[in-house]
């Protein structure tokens, strides 16, 4: 259990100081905070358009963030054959594809809370119009956007001085920092019911991450970089509208009687054995190649 | 005529901020005549392979001068007199060795009818005819050194460069490699080659410069190389000396 | 010129060795048989066609352009990092063909692969369908008109403190008088493109276009709006010459309206006038209404679906070529993540750019973040109007010639131009990168 507990470890710090991850992680912040604070449309709901602009960035980001980092980290150990003195410490090959799921899974966390937490900020700016069908929300535009375009500048910043005055390695700080701003933006005159309202609807976009990061992981332990990610962006781009329609228009519509719950509890149930086969089919298949 | 000329260079590479963090070389002056076979000799870190980017045109000096066949050495007339061996061989995985072979001929600017001459002539001599449609991907260490040496002599170039030429080969084909730079120095070709071993240039250079701390720390003629030499080798590598084997068998 | 074949023979080989031409071939073509399944349009044979040739072309070229991008940004990026691009370097081919050969080799398997997507469309769709030259109607010139509303606004700014002006108005120019000038024309010019012609029950139209052959073949499409429903009932004659249609629909809010040779002769013209007038009686029991500028078009026919595909190829293909040289060029000067993001990042914003800008009007300019964002996303839509302002695939879904001037146009600048251009940034951009590699 040692050694796949290091594998999970090391993983999500190697993802943590990948420029990728970074990058993906402030298109998605400039995403969520810039579509729920301009006003491009003059007519419309743009509140709801704030919730699907945070949620398709959760969504369609975590899906990027997922596969681009699972297979990365997982061709990346086979092409530098670190992989070979891994599986020398007594892990089997399929545990260690295990492990680098749960880590880059880990990494994920980081990416998610920090994209949720600043797209309720950002449905706090464009809450306006609609407020009765939101429960009365006050919209809080102003200092919304000071703290959406804070939590994207503030961390890049601040993690330039301390590398270039501490050598604090950059992309780690920058992406630590940029989930420690956006948290904290949550305080700002906190309201638990947008919490609730964005939060929990973006609880259910998490599945459909965590199942194509195990597919991709098993997927770039079989085959080169490019096949992997190919196939794995087609699969998901082939879902994407389905998860799309089905995801957003379900979970962004206001919801009278609060969160979605018993919708959110079904997209779980439905993913977890879909990510559990995906992961028993690969360790039978490395135990019949015998490359245990 | 000297084929390289180096006058007080001196590189410090920096990082994202400008400060520097390694000084790589540190008013260093070297001259290489025609015909030599010039060892370049030093511990790891020493700047044995900055000197050999500097003199490709690959980095440019902070202070002094550098030249090639009294040219900048970046300008298209001094690198068609080049050929280079890297220290690893960087070979498209993709391509087989003919084809490698062939699109260094083509961008040495070549004609089909010698390149492909020149090409069966440089399979032949690396012993590599019988695998030379098979993607280099599938090669070993050894037979991609081999393709890599090839890959560098197929512009008949007059000065040679090889970064480490015998690292990652067998005895046998080490001393292969051995002979081939003397006949090629023979036939005329200048040859600059580095090495941390002391025996590989006093078998094959008839000059060398042992450099430390991107200083030159003595150089001289093979023939020179006596006791006060080795010595001053041995001292470079005895200061970068990176294992500690006894306090971590007593710890 | 030989290493600039040689680094596109090398790139060739990789797209192909390396299976990513296949599966980038595979990709789009599954794209194209899957489009059916995705999309029926408004349930007429047409509207069905219009859209799935809309999504399967216009998918395909996504996924080529992302895909070489995407590989074109990593694979010279690696090279560099990984030292191979050096030895490129150290021989005596220029810096410009290790890059421009990159650029040819992604853009010829772009094409490629874009050429049997286009093989596949003009079978399913019909090689010899016919395609029509739009005419515009010959009006004033938009900058000329939004000049004369400039000058009455200027006009009637004095009104703004007398008691007299209606309560309306004065609304209207107290929200306009702290608007940069620059703003206001912008605003005028698109209130000129937008600006709405009324035809009453019983009332006739006219409106001039360039004289044509009076051949068959002529037809007139029209965007009938009334005032709170796209899509009311539409009834009347056109005339042009001695060609005439009548057109009675309330099903569709773009129709197309042949005209044939009828009894009826109406703007009749001399063989040495230079335009035509086109007449409209509305017998329609509303009132209808259009913007001349864009639901307006006279479409003359011209040659097949087949040859306008081949032009939609290269406008396409050109397109690609500046993408993926863009993606070259930022892999010559940036790490391989970095230049992989940015690209992608760029076409994004590239391509979304004139959507957005479109979208905004220009009243909504309140505040300083609006003002500074739209003025960043201009100056993208400035930036990227090469590619993004070409739209062959909408063309040929609308049955429109894809017109050869721009084609040409596309070809000269796109597919060389700009590349060339990019080559020699790369070219000096490699130059430096090795030295902020160490």
């Amino acid at each position: 259990m040692g050694a796949f507990f290091s594998i999970v470890r090391a993983t999500a710090l190697e993802i943590s100081c990948d420029a990728f991850a970074m990058l993906l992680t402030l298109a998605a912040l400039a995403l969520s905070t810039f579509a729920g604070a301009l006003h491009y449309h003059q007519f419309g709901d743009p509140t709801r358009m704030a919730r699907e602009a945070g949620l398709s960035a959760i969504l369609a980001g975590g899906l990027v963030f997922a596969i681009i980092a699972s297979v990365r980290t997982v061709r990346r150990e086979i092409e530098s054959h670190t992989i070979d003195m891994a599986l020398a410490h007594s892990i089997s090959r399929s545990a260690f594809i295990c492990a680098k799921f749960a880590g880059v899974a880990l990494a994920y966390v980081v990416f998610f809370l920090t994209v949720c937490a600043n797209s309720i900020t950002a449905v706090r700016g464009a809450a306006i119009g609609a407020q009765e069908a939101y429960g009365g929300l006050a919209r809080v535009w102003g200092p919304s956007l000071a703290l959406g375009v804070a939590t994207i500048v503030m961390p890049v910043v601040l993690a330039a001085a301390a590398n270039r005055f501490f050598r604090i390695r950059f992309v780690r700080c920058a992406t630590l920092l940029m989930l420690a701003f956006a948290l904290a933006s949550l305080a700002y005159r906190v309201d638990w019911r947008l919490a609730v309202l964005q939060g929990a609807p973006a609880l259910a976009l998490v599945p459909s991450a965590v199942f194509f990061m195990a597919f991709a992981c098993v997927l770039a332990g079989r085959l080169r970089a490019n096949a992997a990610t190919g196939i794995s962006f087609a699969a998901a781009a082939f879902s994407l509208p389905v998860l799309g329609a089905h995801y957003l228009a379900d979970a962004a519509a206001p919801q009278a009687g609060g969160a979605p719950w018993g919708f959110i509890a079904l997209t779980y149930a439905a993913a977890s054995p879909l990510v559990v086969a995906v992961l028993v089919v690969n360790g039978r298949l490395n135990t019949k190649d015998g490359a245990d | 005529m000297a084929v390289v000329e180096l006058q007080g260079v001196s590189k410090t590479f920096r990082d994202f901020w400008l400060r520097p963090t390694v000084k790589a070389l540190d008013g260093l002056d070297l001259s290489i005549e025609s015909g030599e076979i010039f060892g370049l000799l030093g511990p790891n870190g020493s700047g044995k392979s900055t000197t050999i980017k500097l003199i490709l045109g690959l980095l440019s000096p902070d202070a002094g001068k550098v030249a090639l066949f009294s040219r900048p050495p970046g300008s298209a007339a001094a690198r068609k007199r080049l050929g280079y061996l890297p220290e690893l061989s960087y070979l498209h995985s993709f391509m087989t060795a003919r084809e490698t072979l062939l699109y260094y001929a083509g961008l040495c600017g070549l004609d089909r009818a010698t390149a492909r001459e020149r090409t069966r002539q440089l399979l032949e001599m690396t012993r590599l005819s019988d695998v030379a449609d098979r993607q280099v991907g599938g090669f070993s260490k050894g037979m991609a050194r081999r393709v890599a040496l090839a890959s560098s002599l197929i512009g008949k170039p007059e000065l040679l460069v090889l970064d480490e030429p015998t690292s990652g080969l067998d005895p046998v084909s080490t001393d292969e490699v051995k002979t081939l730079v003397k006949e090629l120095a023979k036939s005329g070709m200048t040859i600059l080659m580095t090495s941390h071993l002391l025996a590989d240039a006093q078998d094959v250079c008839t000059r060398f410069m042992i450099l430390n701390n991107g200083r030159s720390v003595a150089q001289g003629a093979v023939a020179d190389l006596d006791g006060s030499l080795q010595d001053c080798f041995l001292a470079a590598v005895a200061e970068r000396r990176a294992f500690s084997v006894a306090s971590f068998l007593k710890a | 010129m030989r290493a600039f074949f040689e680094i596109f023979r090398l790139e060739m080989r990789r797209l192909w060795r390396r299976r990513t031409a296949q599966l980038l071939a595979l990709a789009a073509l599954a794209w194209i048989f899957c489009v059916p399944w995705l999309a029926n349009g408004d349930g007429t044979l047409d509207g069905v066609r219009h859209v799935q040739l809309l999504l399967s072309l216009g998918g395909a070229f996504t996924i080529c352009c992302v895909s070489l991008a995407a590989s074109g940004a990593l694979s010279f990026a690696a090279e560099r990092e990984e030292f191979r691009l050096a030895l490129a370097r150290v021989r005596p081919a220029p810096r410009f063909a290790l890059a421009a050969g990159r650029m040819a080799a992604l853009s010829a398997a772009g094409a490629g692969v874009l050429a049997l997507c286009a093989c596949f469309v003009v079978a399913k769709y019909g090689a010899g369908r016919p395609c029509s030259r739009v005419i515009d109607p010959v009006m004033e010139p938009v900058a000329a008109e939004a000049d004369r509303m400039y000058a009455h606004y200027l006009s009637l700014l004095p009104k703004l403190d007398d008691p007299a002006t209606p309560e309306e108005l004065r609304g209207v120019l107290a929200s306009l008088t702290n608007t940069p000038k620059a703003v206001l024309s912008r605003m005028f010019m698109q209130r000129a493109r937008d600006r709405f012609e009324s035809i009453g029950p019983g009332a006739t139209a006219r409106w001039t276009f360039p004289a044509q052959d009076a051949g068959e073949g002529l037809a007139v499409r029209i965007r009938f709006s009334s005032d709170f429903n796209m899509r009311d009932e539409v009834r009347g004659v056109f005339a042009f010459g001695d060609l005439s249609g009548s057109v009675s629909n309330i099903t569709k809010s773009i129709l197309k309206v042949p005209l044939a040779r009828g009894a009826k002769a109406a703007g009749a013209v001399a063989p040495a006038q230079a335009v035509q007038t086109l007449e409209f009686a509305n017998s329609s029991p509303n009132t209808l209404m259009l913007r001349p500028r864009k639901d307006l078009k006279l479409l003359a026919a011209a040659d097949s679906f087949a040859w306008n595909m081949v032009r939609a190829w290269l406008q396409l293909s050109a397109m690609l070529a500046t993408v993926c040289a863009f993606a070259v060029f930022l892999g010559s000067c940036l790490g391989r993540t970095v230049a992989v993001f940015t690209c992608g990042v760029m076409l994004f914003t590239g391509a979304a750019s004139s959507d957005i800008i479109e979208s905004y009007p220009d009243q909504l300019e309140e505040n300083r973040v609006d003002r500074i964002s739209l003025a960043v996303t201009r100056a993208v839509e400035f930036v990227c109007r090469p590619v993004f302002s070409l739209h062959p695939v909408a063309a040929l879904a609308d049955d429109e010639c894809v017109a050869p001037a721009e084609t040409l146009q596309a070809v000269a600048i796109d597919a060389f131009a700009i590349p060339a251009l990019l080559a020699l940034l790369s070219a000096l951009a490699m130059a430096y990168a090795h030295e902020s590699a160490k």
